[in-house]
């Protein structure tokens, strides 16, 4: 098999998923690039993706989500299958955007994500709909404070501007204020139910309610058409709008192929690579705005191929990235808080983005302190050879014969952490630090500590922030 | 109300407990329950991993009048959460059992460990040593104690039953991983009959097997599913006086109710009202009232079972059903046929 095979397997694994172990990687380039690209995208493994049943006897506060949540998305990320599923949750997560630090209600949270998994690879416009239905994002954006006669636009404006068309296009604005107010109106009525309070017996999840006396029946004008539109009208009328197709295709870019400008920028920045953002685009009216024909157009895409490390990966993507690596909690056991500590050191605390915004993407996750723990977490979890993902890497090197030279160490270490490229100056330095000793026996007692070594400082190079 | 459903009815009689993170008046996450001496309850409260909660982890003990009478065990830091981790620290409790004595014995999966504590909470011992041999435990699940005061222990991940006597030492065992009769898959919950017969909840192969008292298939009954008599991924089990036997279906939501050969009689799915505690605690605050008077659908959401993960009767035909994620008890009353006659 070519290790380019391998090499591309890896980088669509790390960004249709959260990367995978180097036998992973052998047995879906043994089996083809379109292949694994149209397995990921309809995966037909167990419905859960693996024993979730197992986990969840000993996770027990996710016994209808009361409590846990954040564990257990952490837990589907590292052990789904079905990773792109998995994947697909957080790129919605991070755009269509709630915060737990508002709801404090996680059942209601879970709903979300559920919608996400559901639907996150469907049509756009039902996933518009599902989320301006969603109780969590109702209570989250107020539109349940949205009245007939009195409009609250806070959620009329997000779905606009950070939800679908964007403030603006190739430097024209996609809406006015007066679209703004006009879309409020017709969510009117959109409401939740008022919430059980969480005593005596604990929180419940919030449902929504469509209250039709609270609705604006009136007629509305909507980007230029008009009619007596409800919220359904309205997300019809936005979804065949350009400026949809390429809001729509730019985060797809952003989360799956290379970096772009912060969103705010959308307007006046035009994309990087225009003829990519334009396929993406006729692919999303050609396929009435679904989602996963847009991806599998884009995996199968040479500006995806192309694109290995051009991307820094995010705190999450990160940490589940060297969990699955190195293949921890893969069986249930106590302390998963620490993983979240880590994820809120590194800048990204699951369910709780910093504004509706979003996570700012990019080169802006990295500043000198997310920049330690970054490092230190992949560093120890790397070197730490108890790990059964560790052993492996240990165990396949150590098979490749009586001795490794310092070159073929280093070399072997990047190719088991998925053909890993770096530049020549950097495996130099790396090469360097690993010459101490010369050649290294593959049977000597100190040969785990040396690759756990080479490993550690392998992580803590700039090229390995990329994916 | 009743269930109308012969040859057995059931009365909802009341719920008893809250949320309650801390300790007190009230339960966290309850996994397991145990009738003691009297009218006394013991609840076993797995509470949560999230380190700022303690101590969250405890077994309550309560009166079916829902007086609280006072709570032992204790949680421990996930990191210290190991084998050496102190006389009386839980951690994954999963069951309780009490002795001839009244003395609970609590299992705990993943320490792997049997903590003992007299019927007043004061510890007084702990056996139980992880692995696959005779003796050996790994993840222990349900407890039962027969007449004899032997204990029967469902060693969940080793796929068995294995008994002990109340000292801890290794008496037999029976099972090994399959779903062929008489073997399990991830069992969890165990009672034994009045006659000694042994009922297992095969979790993963969501059936209930019933054994003699020294391992001997007898029967099966169950299947996969969310009709009557189909389980998904049932918990606890318990038998009445009469050999009725009730299983907590826990992912299915509902209790169901079988006759002692196994054929399905009727399923509860919870009458939940406001407990004793509820009350006081919803009292203390106003403004939880006027939300709970708000709250559409508030009585028919509540009421319902969720995550009912464990059953146990008593000799008073009394059914107590262990919710999880709501953190209480519902008590349901099984109905006896009653003739009033004489003169007036």
């Amino acid at each position: 098999m070519a290790e380019n095979d391998i090499a591309l397997m890896g980088h669509l694994m790390r960004r249709a998923g959260f990367g995978a172990q180097y036998e992973e990687l052998e047995t879906r380039a043994a089996k083809g690039y379109e292949e694994t690209v149209e397995e990921l995208l309809n995966p037909k493994d167990h419905p859960d993706g693996m024993d979730l049943d197992l986990a969840e006897r000993y996770f027990i506060e996710w016994n209808h989500f009361v409590r846990g949540v954040p564990e257990y998305i952490t837990w589907r990320m590292i052990n789904s299958a079905r990773q792109l599923e998995e994947k697909i949750v957080l790129f919605w997560h991070g755009i269509l955007c709630i915060s737990d630090s508002k709801l404090q209600s996680y059942p209601t949270e879970y709903e979300e994500l559920e919608l996400f998994r559901r639907d996150g690879l469907g049509s756009f416009r039902d996933l518009l709909v599902g989320i301006s239905k969603d109780p969590a994002m109702v209570y989250y954006l107020d539109n349940c404070l949205s009245h007939k006669g009195a409009i609250n636009e806070n959620y009329g404006r997000e779905l606009l501007e950070l939800f679908s068309l964007g403030v603006g296009m190739d430097g024209e604005f996609n809406y006015t204020e007066d679209d703004v107010k006009e879309c409020s109106r017709a969510f009117t009525g959109w409401t939740i139910a008022n919430s059980i309070p969480q005593q005596p017996y604990g929180r419940y999840a919030a449902q929504f309610l469509y209250n039709p006396d609270d609705h604006d029946e009136g007629e509305k004008t909507f980007l230029g058409e008009t009619g007596n539109f409800n919220g359904e009208d309205i997300i019809d009328i936005i979804v065949k709008q350009p400026a949809t197709a390429r809001f729509i295709s730019r985060h797809l870019y952003n989360f799956f192929v290379a970096d772009d400008v912060e969103v705010p920028s959308w307007m006046d920045t035009p994309p990087a690579d225009m003829e990519t953002i334009k396929m993406l685009e006729e692919e999303y009216f050609r396929s009435d705005y679904n989602i996963k024909s847009m991806l599998r157009l884009l995996f199968n895409s040479d500006a995806f191929k192309n694109a290995r490390f051009t991307k820094v990966k995010s705190p999450i993507e990160t940490i589940i990235g060297t969990l699955r690596l190195v293949g921890d909690w893969a069986t249930p056991k106590p302390g998963m808080e620490f993983i979240f500590d880590e994820m809120k050191y590194m800048g990204q605390e699951i369910l709780n983005p910093p504004s509706v915004e979003g996570w700012h993407t990019g080169k802006e996750w990295i500043d000198g302190g997310t920049l330690v723990h970054r490092i230190n977490f992949a560093a120890d979890s790397v070197s730490n050879t108890e790990f059964p993902g560790v052993k492996s890497i240990i165990k396949k090197l150590a098979d490749t014969g009586p001795s490794l030279s310092p070159e073929n160490l280093v070399d072997g270490c990047l190719r088991m952490l998925g053909e890993y490229e770096i530049s020549e100056e950097t495996r130099r330095m790396l090469v360097d630090q690993n010459s101490k000793g010369g050649e290294v026996l593959t049977d000597s007692d100190d040969f785990d500590t040396t690759v756990a070594e080479a490993l550690r400082m392998i992580v803590a190079t700039k090229e390995y922030l990329y994916a | 109300m009743v269930a109308q459903v012969a040859p057995l009815n059931f009365r909802y009689s009341h719920t008893i407990g809250r949320q309650e993170t801390r300790g007190g008046d009230g339960f966290f996450n309850p996994v397991a329950i145990a009738r003691g001496e009297g009218d006394r309850m013991y609840v076993v409260n797995r509470g949560t991993e999230t380190p700022v909660f303690y101590p969250c982890k405890r077994v309550t003990i309560c009166s079916v009048d829902e007086e609280y009478i006072g709570q032992f065990g204790f949680k421990v830091h996930p990191e210290d959460a190991v084998r050496s981790a102190p006389d009386g620290a839980l951690f994954w409790p999963t069951s309780v059992a009490l002795d001839s004595q009244g003395n609970a014995y609590v299992a705990d999966e993943w320490l792997n460990r049997i903590s003992v504590f007299t019927k007043d909470g004061e510890w007084i011992g702990k056996w139980g040593e992880p692995g696959d041999g005779d003796g050996e435990i790994d993840k222990p699940s349900g407890l039962a104690f027969d007449a004899e005061d032997n204990l029967y222990m469902v060693d969940s991940h080793n796929h068995r039953i294995q008994v002990f006597n109340k000292e801890g030492q290794f008496q037999f065992k029976w099972g090994t991983q399959g779903t062929g009769d008489g073997e399990l898959n991830f069992p969890w919950g165990i009672d034994i009959d009045k006659n000694g017969d042994v009922f297992v909840a095969d979790w993963r192969n969501d059936r209930i097997q019933k054994f003699s008292s020294d391992g001997t298939f007898l029967m099966k009954f169950g299947s996969s599913g969310k009709g009557p008599g189909e389980f998904n991924r049932p918990t606890g089990i318990a038998v009445d006086k009469d050999g009725a036997i009730y299983v907590a279906d826990y992912k299915n939501d509902r209790l169901q109710v079988f006759n002692s050969s196994g054929v399905f009689i009727t399923l509860l799915t919870g009458e939940a009202t406001l407990s004793k505690w509820g009350k006081e605690r919803v009292e203390i605050d106003q403004s939880f009232i006027r939300a709970r008077a708000r709250s559409q659908g508030l009585d028919e959401r509540e009421k319902v079972f969720q995550g009912p993960i464990s059953v146990d009767v008593d000799d008073q035909g009394r059914v107590f059903v262990t919710e999880v994620p709501r953190h209480r008890v519902q008590v349901f009353l099984k109905q006896s046929p009653e003739f009033h006659g004489g003169p007036l």
